[in-house]
């Protein structure tokens, strides 16, 4: 690791985590961090680029740089997004981190506003939603209005808002959760930072995983309602050709959604430097040697759509199998809620082998159960069948009344 | 590979993910509650289950009268106000919910509450 630049502001009250992996053309909010109607102290801008790239668009906005921290992790190592955002959280003198896209627009209020909103409540998680613009003409990144960024070419402008806003439900899907995430430095750190377990490699993955963590500890999800980044249209922006680790099917990570329905706040693999941190002590940033062999290019299939493969855990018939030092541990996904977490012991099974454990899984259930194990697997596929039918009749039914009608 | 094929592509392996993760929820549910049965949880109060689909809640209406799992209410719940609704009505009330995983990550920020609270079990 080397420090390219560190700052000398003393307490700043946010700071702003952007990370690159030699991908980044434009770090333009540099730019529009230059016109905040706050004083410069009151917020730090801290770079992380997980490789040795001295970035030459950064270079550009070198002046409104404060700390500026290269991983040099190795060229045949696939980068993971949250060993940044933990270098960030590590280096960050201020109080509210905010991880957020380096080449979105922001407003002059944008700083304010964050800090406003934890001085109304600090016990939250604050996001900012994206208009986005798909207008090729826009690229290279040529500064236009904020006017032009929410006109032609913005599929979710809805009356000067986000369409993800309005939505009421599903805002997992709707809303942007990876455009800004705001949360107080000391709350990250309780969470032990970002999670930098396998299955976040690559595009999967985002500050959400944090959010929903911090969701469980406690913290109040929020999202602003008059303040937004404004990003225009890039090659590679929907993470064409990268690797995909395990996913919903759009894109959101299922070990997140899993860390946010079973209530889990600490990370599968806690960053050494954040546990130090943690524990009150004064480390150094550290990086796991491991990596350099468990990330590598080589291992992975890259352009993979994965639902499950490389898992922290796998989801078997009702039960999570976990693998353990001496082989596999399995309980039913109930133990993992308040109601039945005392029965965690007595509903555990181990075994040496995966198959081992299956079979004794299926034994720990009732025969009539049992028995009907293989026709309620077959139902459930059964039933996505019929959905998938009942969606097509309709599409089709449609098709033919639009045509009827014209 | 034509924009066209290649968007085609990508919804048909959306749809896969998207299908066995439901299957797998469905079958997630139905082995948790035939558990929760076993373990004579709700003898204290009625069991409500709470689904996305018509379909889902067929299906555990039927397991209950067979008697894999317990026998309760199947809630099938369409949108946000109907959700608000249920979950007030039932904290007010002794026993247990039970919602599947994906109807809860659909409204969390409306139902973290609940679940601390020790009332409703996510599966």
């Amino acid at each position: 690791m080397k420090i390219i630049k560190r700052t000398a502001r003393v307490r700043p009250k946010v700071s702003l985590i952007l990370v690159d992996w030699s991908v980044r053309e434009s770090f333009h909010l540099l730019h529009y961090l230059s016109r905040q109607d706050v004083a410069r102290d009151a917020f730090e801008v801290v770079v992380v680029e997980f490789y040795s790239r001295v970035s030459e668009a950064v270079r550009k906005f070198e002046d409104q740089v404060d700390t500026w921290v290269t991983l040099e992790m190795p060229d045949s190592c696939y980068y993971h997004k949250h060993l940044m955002y933990n270098a960030g959280i590590f280096f960050a003198k201020g109080e509210i981190c905010v991880i957020c896209d380096s080449d979105a627009m922001v407003k002059e209020g944008f700083i304010r506003a964050i800090v406003t909103e934890f001085e109304t409540d600090p016990q939250i998680v604050l996001h900012m939603d994206q208009f986005r613009n798909t207008r090729r003409d826009f690229y290279p990144f040529c500064y236009p209005s904020f006017e032009d960024v929410i006109g032609k070419g913005c599929g979710n402008n809805v009356g000067g808002k986000t369409r993800g806003l309005y939505s009421s439900e599903d805002s997992i899907h709707n809303l942007n959760y990876g455009a800004c995430m705001c949360a107080r430095r000391e709350d990250l750190i309780a969470i032990g930072g970002a999670d930098e377990h396998l299955d976040y490699l690559g595009h999967i993955c985002g500050p959400y995983e944090m959010t929903f963590r911090l969701v469980n500890l406690g913290r109040r999800e929020t999202w602003h309602q008059t303040e937004f980044l404004y990003h225009t249209w890039h090659p590679g922006q929907a993470g064409e050709n990268n690797y995909l680790g395990p996913h919903d099917g759009r894109h959101l990570s299922t070990t997140a959604l899993d860390a946010l329905s079973s209530g889990r706040t600490m990370p599968l693999i806690e960053n050494e430097s954040i546990r130090s941190l943690r524990m009150a002590a004064e480390p150094t940033f550290h990086i796991s040697p491991a990596y350099a062999s468990t990330w590598r290019n080589d291992t992975l299939r890259l352009n993979q759509l994965r639902a499950d493969s490389c898992s922290a855990s796998e989801t078997w018939r009702g039960f999570l199998i976990e693998r353990t030092a001496d082989g596999y541990l399995g309980y039913p996904l109930i133990v993992r809620q308040p109601a039945f977490s005392a029965l965690r012991e007595k509903l555990e099974v181990r075994a040496a082998t995966i198959g081992e454990l299956r079979k004794k899984l299926v034994d720990s259930l009732r025969n009539r159960t049992r028995i009907a194990l293989p026709g309620l697997i077959l139902a459930s596929y059964l039933l996505q069948a019929v959905g998938l039918a009942l969606f097509l009749a309709r599409t089709r039914l449609r098709r033919v009344i639009v045509s009827a009608l014209s | 590979m034509s924009r066209t094929l290649k968007k085609a592509q990508e919804k048909w392996i959306q749809f896969r993910i998207e299908s066995a993760l439901r299957a797998g929820e469905t079958q997630n549910l139905v082995v948790n509650l035939a558990l929760i049965g076993r373990m004579n949880s709700t003898e204290a109060g009625r069991l409500v289950v709470f689904v996305e689909t018509f379909r889902d809640a067929l299906l555990i209406r039927i397991l209950s009268f067979i008697s894999v799992i317990p026998r309760g209410d199947v809630i099938v719940v369409r949108d946000r106000s109907e959700i608000l609704k249920i979950v007030r009505e039932q904290t007010g009330r002794h026993g247990l919910s039970v919602i599947a995983s994906r109807l809860f990550l659909k409204y969390y920020q409306h139902l973290i509450e609940a679940r601390k609270s020790g009332s409703l079990v996510i599966v």
